[in-house]
């Protein structure tokens, strides 16, 4: 059983980018765009590291990631080639498929609202033609063979390790000459800078998520702690942050106007399970505040339906890399859904449970991540703890007069504050970031 | 989709043969041509970039004028064409034909770049240069030690067992020699290379040697000491075709490992390696690069280097020899670089050629009988790319009328008065040789000019039509626009070989007739003595130097009291994959790689200067300054600092503000490598 695949000699590539000049060409890409990235392993030339270069585009795994993450279903397999095609006409533009892919090939295209991605040259391959990326590549260091599975092997350093079964044979470095003995080298610099890969998460780019689930997060909490016999909410206030939250995520899509495909792949993307799972919520939750408010069996059931909710939105975060420490973290969406029906229930057990535990996550993460803390990280650590957590003990310990409206504002202000550090911190496997992390490991090694 | 051959023709060592798919009248894709052995695999991404570069948006499509407020607007050819003869009639008559410049550099080849010169004779006269930017210390020193320029075909590098990259860095300006590289050390050969920075090429080195800019000649005369002293020499074949033996080995006696361990910086064992990898491992190729000719003493270092290979015998056979520049596909020159590029040794009154290209700014400013008053500007961007942008820059604005032809608007072009513009390689049929590979190849006409573009054939046709010269006159020397009157100018120079034709040469690249695979296989040395000459009588009448290859410090040197202290640097300005010299830059397909203008400094020189990564920094000496990003870089060697050469001031600045106009010791090359500054953070 063979399939096809790429063959790059670190050897022989030398960098020179013509592969990825031909993707654009071939493909008809904007001329700053193309699907095919070069990075770099070493570029500053620490002494006694070699310095080598990963040409990648998609790898067409076997076990497509992408494609299991997708919730509108646009992608789909090219049975005779094998290729990994992206259906430009379904995508929604959400972009969960380049959240899922370690090798960074799903591109976000602005102007168009919608991902694009290396189509493998799937009409050349039909016609016996290699894809323009290996076919122009001056020194031979890119091939696409028809390969038996067991060769495809890719376990060198800077190339993501994953199941997936990507497509690629990576010729490693030869011994003897893999980096070059200097002679008159100077001494190697203690002086370092930080070599940072760029974040494909960002804090700004993803408020208007940020915002989706945090605003559900308060809801479900409600939910629950109306079924639980605490302070509820009232059918308007939930219903129009439903919608707001709702709104929200759609206009994240690039592809506002296909959002109904979101749900079409229950069966494998968490991202449509979300998006069921929250919609369920927010049905029963209004049946269930507006109709059958004492109804047990139903406030039983908009609490799970809610709690699905939030687990399914933690589930969405899988592919996330999250910082020594940050696993579980303590802004997750299930862990804040409980310690705010506890706080707005006015449980101390579930509250004080749930909010040690948030403290002991937090604080986790913290001190692994200390050496590197800046002066305005530690004073946004400072309000948090003290508005989500300090605070609000003190003043259930000292009750105070309309205290549990400052509580609750308190709470929801410390949380937010940690939500939006989870987002700043979520980082996702890319090529470059895997280099930068290679080489660190190499040179302590 | 229609195919058709054509080659590139831009100043660099591949000139790749190309495949180029034509759709709807548009170039839709650019192959490899796989009949030239030498580029079979892949042209490079500038190659691929002429998809964007013959449409782009920035594109010259009509004559510009300067107006009155200083920006540039479209005139018509008629316009433009009056305001030239006007000029010129008017310059002639007062100041005489000799008041113009005609410049003209290496931005395209092809034998239709002389009918340039045949226009300005046929005017009169004008003022040209001498002398190159790129190479000629490297030839002349060739020239002198083997009688010619010339070397094997690319592909027999794959035959060496020891391969030494002298100051080149082929994986970035030569990719395609790569592969042979490649194959070399895949069948058991070693790579050295020879480079102050760690580069792209030494990446599969077994052996990185970085010594001080300017002191290659000492340290490979200090290789020859070892050779000399241990024997490792051949003495059958010094003794048949070397001339200077035994004078040679009694200068390289001094030149013990240890003292040019001092010199060069390189420690004495690396030396003593080399000497003895040179010698058990043979064939040995040494294939230097041109920045390293571009030194006040860089005639002398290519001959030292030269006698590497004459003393071991590594000359005349499969994988053995000097790849340096390769004319064997030049046989359209009635005379050959270098002498071609030196001036004339009688004047003959119509073309003065008495500006020196390394001083270009200079040399124009002390023009007298007759001063200039006019350049006119083809295939060349002086500005930034010839030594000492400040005076290059006054020079041309001292002027009363400069007229650029371009593509783009190059920092030259936006000093005009009047833009012509040009044609691109696809626009007009030529013919081209290369100086890696042997193969002569067609350029072929693939798509009509756009815009109001004509070629500078035409453009010459029309004037002499509008200064009254006779048709008769024209005939054989500027062709008219027609495609058939240029193919025919065309086969009238290939007449002489037998079976060039156009027709052939359409077919695909053809090797030049009398091509040697292996260089001077037939131990046929064509100099004074018909030897190979580490003696050379003519280097001392010539070039006043010493007639043995010696070693002195070059002019701008840290060792040396002058300039020591004040610019403690050596600022290095390399070529990059991304363009040739200026060319392609400004191209968004280059851009999308997201190189950017920053000079590489090693932590141990920026650390006093307290420059971290990413600051702003200037790049500066007595004679200018540039500001660029620093990049803090453990490759390069300590004490260098280098920019990549070909930013547009309009990115941030030349390399050549801060370099000199000065020639090199033989060649009338250009020293612009001498080039000593300091870093600090900008203000």
């Amino acid at each position: 059983m063979t399939r096809y695949g790429f063959v790059f000699d670190q050897n022989t590539c030398t960098g020179c980018q013509a592969c990825r000049l031909a993707c654009t060409i071939e493909n008809d890409l904007p001329f700053m765009q193309s699907w095919r990235q070069v990075s770099t392993f070493n570029p500053r030339h620490r002494p006694g590291l070699p310095l080598f270069h990963l040409s990648l585009a998609c790898n067409h795994c076997a076990d497509a990631a992408c494609m299991s993450a997708c919730p509108a279903l646009a992608y789909e397999r090219d049975s005779e080639t094998g290729t990994v095609l992206l259906d430009e006409a379904k995508c929604i533009g959400c972009r969960y498929c380049a959240w899922a892919c370690p090798f960074d090939a799903p591109l976000f295209d602005r102007a168009r609202g919608i991902v694009t991605k290396c189509t493998f040259c799937v009409d050349r391959l039909k016609r016996g033609a290699e894809p323009a990326c290996a076919a122009y590549c001056p020194t031979g260091a890119l091939r696409v063979r028809r390969l038996p599975e067991e060769e495809f092997a890719n376990d060198g350093p800077g190339f993501p390790q994953t199941d997936l079964r990507p497509a690629i044979r990576i010729v490693p470095l030869a011994q003897g000459t893999n980096a070059p003995s200097m002679a008159s080298a100077a001494p190697v610099s203690h002086s370092r800078w930080t070599e940072r890969a760029p974040s494909k998460i960002t804090l700004r780019s993803e408020w208007s998520l940020v915002a989706f689930s945090f605003l559900i997060t308060v809801l479900v909490a409600a939910v629950i702690s109306a079924s639980a016999g605490g302070l509820g909410v009232g059918v308007p206030v939930f219903v129009g942050t439903a919608i707001v939250a709702l709104a929200l995520a759609t206009a994240h899509l690039g592809r506002a106007d296909r959002a109904w495909r979101a749900v079409l792949n229950v069966k494998n993307s968490w991202l449509s399970r979300e998006v069921v799972a929250v919609s369920l919520f927010v049905a029963i939750g209004t049946v269930y505040l507006q109709w059958l408010r004492g109804n047990a069996v139903m406030g039983l059931l908009a609490s799970l339906a809610g709690f699905a909710a939030l687990v399914s939105i933690d589930r969405v975060y899988r592919y996330g890399l999250l910082p020594k420490g940050g696993v579980p973290h303590s802004a997750g969406a299930t862990l804040t859904g409980l310690f705010l029906a506890g706080v707005l229930a006015v449980n101390p057990v579930v509250a004080g449970a749930v909010g040690v535990t948030k403290f002991v996550l937090y604080m986790r993460r913290k001190a692994a991540s200390a050496e590197h803390a800046s002066p305005s990280r530690v004073l946004v650590s400072g309000l948090r703890l003290g508005l989500g957590l300090v605070a609000p003990a003190l003043l259930w310990v000292f009750p105070s007069a309309g205290g549990h409206w400052v509580v609750i504002a308190s709470v929801l202000l410390g949380e937010l504050i940690d939500r939006c550090e989870f987002y700043d911190e979520l980082e996702i496997v890319t090529p470059a970031r895997q280099m930068l992390q290679d080489l660190e490991r190499q040179e302590v090694g | 989709m229609p195919a058709y051959i054509t080659a590139c023709p831009r100043n660099c060592y591949s000139t790749c043969s190309m495949v180029v798919q034509i759709e709807h009248g548009r170039i839709r894709q650019i192959e490899p041509h796989p009949d030239n052995r030498a580029t079979p695999e892949g042209v490079c991404l500038k190659g691929l970039s002429y998809y964007e570069r013959v449409y782009s948006r920035d594109r010259i499509l009509h004559p510009l004028k300067r107006n009155r407020s200083g920006a540039f607007e479209r005139v018509s050819w008629d316009a433009a064409l009056d305001l030239i003869v006007e000029h010129l009639v008017r310059i002639r008559r007062d100041f005489g034909p000799q008041a113009v410049l005609y410049y003209a550099a290496s931005g395209t080849k092809g034998l239709l770049n002389a009918v340039g010169l045949d226009f300005w004779r046929l005017y009169g006269g004008c003022t040209s240069t001498y002398g190159d930017l790129c190479w000629p210390a490297g030839l002349e020193a060739t020239r002198l030690t083997l009688g010619d320029n010339k070397h094997s075909a690319p592909w027999d590098l794959a035959n060496a067992r020891l391969i030494v990259m002298w100051g080149k860095n082929a994986a970035e300006t030569n990719i395609h020699q790569m592969r042979f590289v490649h194959s070399a050390i895949e069948r058991g050969g070693r790579l050295v290379v020879i480079d102050p920075r760690r580069t792209e090429t030494a990446e599969r080195a077994h052996l990185l040697i970085q010594p001080r800019p300017g002191t290659d000649g000492a340290l490979a005369l200090a290789i020859a000491h070892v050779l000399v002293e241990k024997d490792w020499i051949d003495r059958e074949f010094i003794e048949r075709h070397v001339l200077g033996f035994s004078e040679f080995a009694e200068t390289v006696r001094r030149w013990t490992p240890e003292r040019a361990a001092g010199v060069t910086d390189v420690p004495a064992v690396a030396i003593a390696q080399l000497a003895e990898w040179m010698a058990t491992a043979p064939p040995v190729t040494i294939s230097p690069g041109f920045g390293m000719q571009r030194y006040t003493n860089s005639g002398q270092t290519m001959r030292a280097l030269l006698s590497l290979l004459a003393i071991t015998g590594n000359i005349g056979k499969p994988g053995a020899g000097w790849v340096y520049a390769n004319l064997q596909s030049h046989i359209f020159d009635s005379v050959k670089d270098p002498i071609a590029c030196y001036p004339p040794e009688h004047a003959d009154g119509v073309v003065r050629v008495s500006i020196s290209t390394a001083r270009l700014g200079r040399d124009m400013l002390a023009q007298r009988d007759p001063p200039l008053k006019m350049a006119w500007v083809e295939r060349g961007n002086p500005v930034t790319q010839n030594p000492e942008t400040n005076a290059v820059l006054e020079a041309f604005r001292s002027l009363e009328f400069r007229v650029v032809v371009d593509q783009f608007l190059t920092d030259t072009a936006r000093e005009a008065d009047l833009i012509l513009p040009a044609k691109t390689m696809f626009e007009q049929s030529d013919v081209i040789g290369a100086y890696w590979h042997p193969y002569i190849q067609l350029k072929q006409k693939l798509i009509e000019p756009p815009g109001e573009v004509k070629p500078e054939s035409e453009v010459y046709h029309l004037l002499a039509g509008r200064l009254g010269i006779q048709a008769g006159e024209l005939q054989d020397k500027i062709p008219e626009a027609s495609d058939e009157a240029v193919e025919a100018y065309l086969g009238r120079r290939l007449e002489p070989f037998d079976g060039l034709t156009l027709e052939r040469l359409r077919a695909g690249p053809v090797l030049a007739p009398g091509h040697q695979e292996i260089a001077f296989a037939d131990l046929v040395f064509p100099t004074p003595s018909g030897n190979i000459e580490l003696l050379s009588t003519e280097a001392q009448d010539r070039w006043d130097a010493d007639p043995l290859p010696v070693y002195f410090e070059s002019a701008e040197s840290v060792v040396q009291d002058a300039g020591a202290g004040k610019y403690p640097l050596y600022f290095m300005t390399p070529n990059t994959k991304n363009r040739i010299h200026s060319q392609f830059n400004n191209l968004d397909m280059i851009r999308q790689l997201g190189d950017t203008p920053f000079v590489a400094i090693h932590p141990l020189d920026a650390n006093p200067r307290h420059i971290c990564e990413g600051a702003l920094v200037e790049v500066y000496n007595g004679r200018g300054h540039l500001r660029v990003e620093a990049r803090l870089d453990q490759g390069i060697k300590p004490g260098c600092v280098a920019v990549t050469n070909g930013w547009w001031i309009t990115d941030g600045g030349t390399v050549n503000y801060c370099s000199l106009g000065r020639e090199t010791d033989m060649g009338y090359g250009a020293a612009f490598h001498d080039n000593l500054v300091d870093v600090r953070l900008a203000t």
